[in-house]
């Protein structure tokens, strides 16, 4: 009876053993699984029958397992390894997929880590066995020089794809290598231009801006400087330049000087001179010292016309140039030999971008044209009501009250209907129309022109355009960018769409309020911090059981092989099941009808359907 | 006396002895009393080492960089074995060479080097019956090429315009003056070179409807032969008239079957029924038994059938289904028997595995596991009671029995002619170091006392 329950241990030993995916096997029950084994050979074969079977199994975590299990009895046992010897062709199938036609089952991830193992642990094997086991030296020798499994670097792939990545390389080598050549040529021609550009924007910045060079060093205190350093000095200089348009170009912030300030200058004075050692007090100040200077250039017609250039030749620098010297420099640092070219594109590239700063610091603002500029995004939709007549939204939206509001949104939404233009007054009666005495008029009669042409009246049915969605969530995601669903209201992760700046930050306050009011309510026992107090305060934990991880445990740490939902499978269970399709269809159908039977009504040869 | 057989285990050196040692020396000491002849005390020993054959731990070949087509063995001392290999080039090895363990046999030479070697694979290979002074390679580049052993080079070739699958010689051509070689072509065609003349005799039109895969002549009667195709036909031949055939090997016709007088009477030229098949799929080995009264042939079909090669009937030996690779190559797998035994086995390729089956019983004897692909050639050394097997893991396995008792073992009289038979197993294998460490045998648990 013992014998028959530890045959059932043995069993459930390994089976749970092989459950343990990709993890590392658990010492004690290995060490069990030993222990069964070492009692009597009787043991040894059953365990070799169920880690066959487990071995078999369609999941390449649990052949993963069951190839550790193995690896270990193999180094221990005489017997195990002469019956795993006897079918060493199938355990090479099953585990370095030596036969193309049954690949290695998924996950894929653990199919490639089993061929490594496999690979590994039979070289192992091949050294300390492989004098005694002939078969085991036949077999390694057939795995590396007919399948050409490789043993040394441990590849998974299999020579095929080996072979497959190798002309890959090869090509993109060779690509790479004529590129090169091709970069080399451009970059000599166009060295000479690079250098033409650069030195006329560092020109027309001198012209813009003067040159440090311009200025005397005795002319600098080392406080003052540090605060105002161009502005004092340009008055001075201004004599001296024949171009004026230096001169009103810069308007900054007051600095106002304040009696701590002044202390703060002898301070600083001593800490640069070395007298300071750093305490506290001098971080402090240096924290309270919150100076913005803002700095911009000016630009107004004196300077318009070096701006313009400057704009040019910046644009030509960068959309051209600097595109061009970026591909050289991959290119070139993919290539060993290439390391002086390579060190030549970088200066070239350092020279660009140091003269592209320098104008970007120069901040050129046009103050007459900043006003007109349009930060936010101002929702408009376009107006027409029965006059005909679009209204600006923007100027009286708010001077309105509700009822006039509801109104224009309603008028927004009507139909334009022109009577003269569908032809209901004064209609053109033909020729044949007028000589036909039952159509004529009658003086007598008075009659109105809607009721004579009645039967010119059609229905004329009304669908509606269709209204693009214009505006985009624009949230700002994790890996940095914006959201980018599109929405005529509220996107389904981030809630309401609402303005947003360029870095996705909400513009109105308002609005972000709201949004943040319509999170959802953490639930008191739900919340993780305070369940950490409660915690900590008195020892409960009071965490809601995990039924998912139970779950798990119960599986092992095995990926599930089936459940790898895909995006399309989700939108398409919502989507494309009966229900909605048919009430999609029906409302396309609708449409459809409405406008045929505008348009084929009266035709009596071909009657549409009611 | 005879009570002193029954006691031998008891007196040799109190050494425990396996079964088999122990009737290998209860066989020497019968012959030494005369209680056995001498012929069946060799068929004796044969058997009781063959009992006992595996997977050769002391002896092996290099594994070549081709797979390995075709093997056989010089008939005259049953010495050198050639290995035909599939890029066209062939290596010959010295069987009787003693090797300690770890070393390979010696590649005595091989055909890489030289530049008259076939272009394509080498489908079969055979050496001259007479001598080993010269041999023949028939490849797939659609040349039979006659080799001259001492120098390595082609002495004739002949170009057949067809693929040839395989060719055999006569071995009775001690006997008589014949020097044909039969070849088997791609277009169905057995072809006939004569070798003192140089040219081509004539032509069997055997099967039209397919290629023939195989030619073997009786070893009894030099104008009978056989051939079999992938029609899965068997026919047999006398040479002397290539008209028609004598007969075709037809499955259904077995021992048990009776021709009748009517039926007899009214088919006197041509006894084939031209529905008549061997096998119901192509067939791809074909031996004679060595006493050439049985023909075996092995089919796509997974089976292997004995025929009485006088009558020509299906003797219905049962030898069960035969494991073949669902991808079998176009050329013969070469089939062997055992000779000199009580009963000869025949040793058949089935997937990477080699069988033994007793010829006449059916019995499955042996299965052999050693390669890890498809094998496709297998022969027996009668001298060394040796199996050599080459398969496309480009590799020639020996397998003899590794008895070290029987190898060791020198019986006190050492006159007989018999005893030539263990005096030269004991200078076979013996190996400078023949203690095998067997420390990487044991169990090692060790790592487990905690």
């Amino acid at each position: 009876m013992s014998d028959f329950e530890s045959r059932e241990n043995l069993e459930s030993l390994i089976i749970d053993l092989c459950k343990s995916g990709l993890a590392p096997l658990e010492e004690d029950k290995l060490k069990k699984i030993k222990a069964f084994c070492k009692t009597s050979e009787e043991n040894l074969k059953l365990s070799y029958e169920i880690l066959n079977t487990q071995i078999k199994k369609e999941h390449s975590e649990i052949r993963y397992a069951a190839l550790q299990i193995i690896d270990c009895l193999f180094q221990r046992s005489h017997s195990f390894r002469e019956l795993l010897l006897d079918d060493f062709q199938v355990f090479f199938e099953l585990v370095l997929e030596t036969n193309t036609d049954e690949p290695l089952p998924p996950p894929k991830k653990a199919a490639i880590e089993l061929k490594k193992l496999a690979a590994k642990t039979i070289k192992v094997w091949n050294e300390k066995f492989g004098n005694e086991y002939k078969r085991l030296e036949l077999g390694f020798n057939y795995l590396k020089n007919c399948k050409k499994i490789d043993f040394v670097s441990f590849s998974h792939q299999n020579i095929a794809q080996r072979v497959h990545t190798q002309k890959q390389n090869e090509k993109q080598q060779i690509f790479l290598n004529r590129k090169f050549t091709e970069y080399v040529q451009e970059m000599n021609d166009l060295e000479v231009d690079i250098k033409n550009c650069v030195k006329q924007l560092e020109q027309s910045i001198n012209i813009l801006v003067p040159h440090e060079n311009l200025f005397n060093n005795e002319d600098f205190n080392i406080t003052e400087s540090k605060r105002t350093p161009v502005s004092r000095n340009i008055q001075e200089e201004i004599s001296d330049f024949e171009d004026s348009d230096s001169d009103d170009d810069f308007v900054e912030v007051p600095v106002k000087r304040s009696k701590e300030e002044e202390v703060e200058h002898t301070n600083l004075e001593l800490k640069y001179l070395g007298f300071f050692n750093g305490t506290s007090s001098t971080i402090e100040e240096l924290k309270n010292t919150n100076i913005k200077i803002d700095l911009f250039l000016n630009e107004n017609d004196e300077n318009k016309v070096v701006i313009d250039i400057m704009k040019d030749l910046s644009k030509e620098l960068k959309n051209l140039y600097l595109v061009k010297i970026n591909k050289w420099i991959k290119n070139f640092t993919q290539i060993r030999q290439a390391s002086e070219n390579l060190k030549k594109a970088i200066e070239i590239k350092n020279m660009v971008q140091a003269v592209l700063k320098k104008i970007d610091n120069l901040n050129i603002k046009n103050e007459e044209n900043e006003q007109k500029k349009i930060t936010t995004p101002i929702l408009s939709l376009p107006l027409k009501n029965s006059e005909g007549t679009s209204k600006n939204t923007n100027q009286n939206f708010e001077n309105l009250d509700e009822k006039e509001r509801k109104r224009l949104e309603m008028l927004k939404i009507a139909p334009v209907i022109n009577l003269e233009e569908m032809g209901y007054l004064n209609p053109l009666v033909s020729k044949v129309e007028a000589q036909n005495p039952l159509f004529q008029r009658r003086d007598t009669e008075v009659t109105h022109d809607l009721i004579e042409n009645a039967h010119r009246l059609t229905k004329k049915t009304f669908v509606g355009t269709f209204e693009p969605v214009k505006w985009s969530c624009r949230a700002p995601l994790k890996n940095g960018k914006l959201c980018p669903r599109m929405d005529r209201f509220k996107c389904p992760l981030h809630g309401k769409i609402v303005a947003r700046d360029e870095m996705g930050n909400i513009v109105n306050e308002i609005d972000r309020i709201e949004l943040e009011k319509n999170k959802k309510e953490v639930k008191p026992w739900e919340d993780a911090e305070l369940l950490a107090d409660i915690n900590a305060a008195t020892g409960l934990n009071l965490e809601p059981s995990d039924k998912k991880k139970a779950k798990k445990r119960k599986s092992g740490n095995l990926t599930e092989l089936n459940k790898q939902e895909t995006t399309r499978e989700r939108l398409e269970r919502r989507l494309l099941d009966v229900k909605s399709l048919r009430r999609i269809g029906a409302v396309l159908d609708a449409i459809e009808r409405k406008q045929n039977y505008e348009k084929f009504h009266h035709n009596y040869n071909y009657a549409l359907q009611s | 006396m005879f009570s002193s057989l029954k006691s031998i285990g008891k007196n040799d050196k109190q050494r425990s002895l396996g079964d088999g040692t122990k009737s290998f020396i209860k066989n020497f000491y019968a012959k030494d009393l005369g209680l056995i002849s001498s012929k069946s005390f060799i068929q004796n020993s044969n058997t009781i080492i063959l009992n006992q054959i595996k997977l050769s731990k002391t002896r092996s070949i290099k594994s070549q960089p081709h797979s390995i087509t075709w093997l056989n063995l010089d008939n005259v001392e049953s010495r050198f074995l050639l290995a035909a290999k599939s890029d066209g080039n062939f290596v010959c090895v010295d069987t009787f060479q003693n090797c300690s363990t770890k070393e390979n046999l010696k590649i005595l030479f091989d055909s890489s080097s030289s530049r008259n070697g076939h272009v394509h694979s080498i489908s079969c290979v055979q050496w001259y019956p007479i001598d080993s002074g010269m041999f023949f390679t028939s490849g797939m580049d659609q040349k039979f090429k006659v080799w001259d052993t001492n120098t390595l080079s082609v002495v004739d070739e002949y170009n057949l315009k067809q693929k040839i699958y395989s060719h055999h010689t006569s071995m009775s051509m001690a006997n008589t003056n014949k020097t044909l070689i039969a070849l088997a072509l791609d277009n169905g065609q057995v072809r006939f070179i004569d070798l003192n003349c140089g040219s081509f005799t004539h032509t069997l039109k055997a099967h039209n409807h397919g290629h023939c895969v195989s030619v073997q002549w009786s070893p009894i009667d030099p104008n009978i032969l056989t051939s079999a195709g992938s029609d899965g036909r068997i026919l047999l031949w006398d040479i002397r008239s290539s008209k028609s055939c004598l007969n075709c090997l037809d499955l259904e016709k077995t021992i048990n079957y009776r021709i009748s007088k009517a039926v007899k009477s009214k088919n006197t030229i041509s006894a084939v029924s031209s529905k008549a098949v061997s096998h119901t799929g192509p067939v791809i080995g074909l031996s004679y038994t060595n006493d050439g009264n049985h023909i075996i042939s092995l089919g796509k079909d997974n089976a292997l059938r004995l025929w009485n090669s006088n009558s020509g009937l299906n003797t219905l030996v049962n030898y069960g289904k035969i494991a073949l690779n669902s991808v079998v190559a176009e050329t013969c797998l070469q089939l062997s028997c055992t000779e000199m035994c009580s009963s000869n086995y025949v040793l058949v390729p089935s997937g990477p595995n080699l069988l033994g089956f007793d010829i006449m019983n059916g019995d499955l004897k042996y299965n052999l596991k050693g390669h890890f692909d498809s094998i496709n050639c297998s022969v027996y050394n009668p001298a060394l009671k040796e199996i050599y097997t080459g398969s496309k893991d480009k590799n020639v396995l020996i397998w003899r029995s590794e008895n070290e008792e029987i190898i060791k073992y020198k019986p006190n009289t050492s006159t007989h002619s018999g005893s030539s038979l263990s005096t030269l197993l004991a200078n076979m294998g013996r190996s400078e170091q023949n203690q095998t460490t067997d420390s990487n045998n044991r169990d090692s648990w060790s790592d487990d006392e905690n």
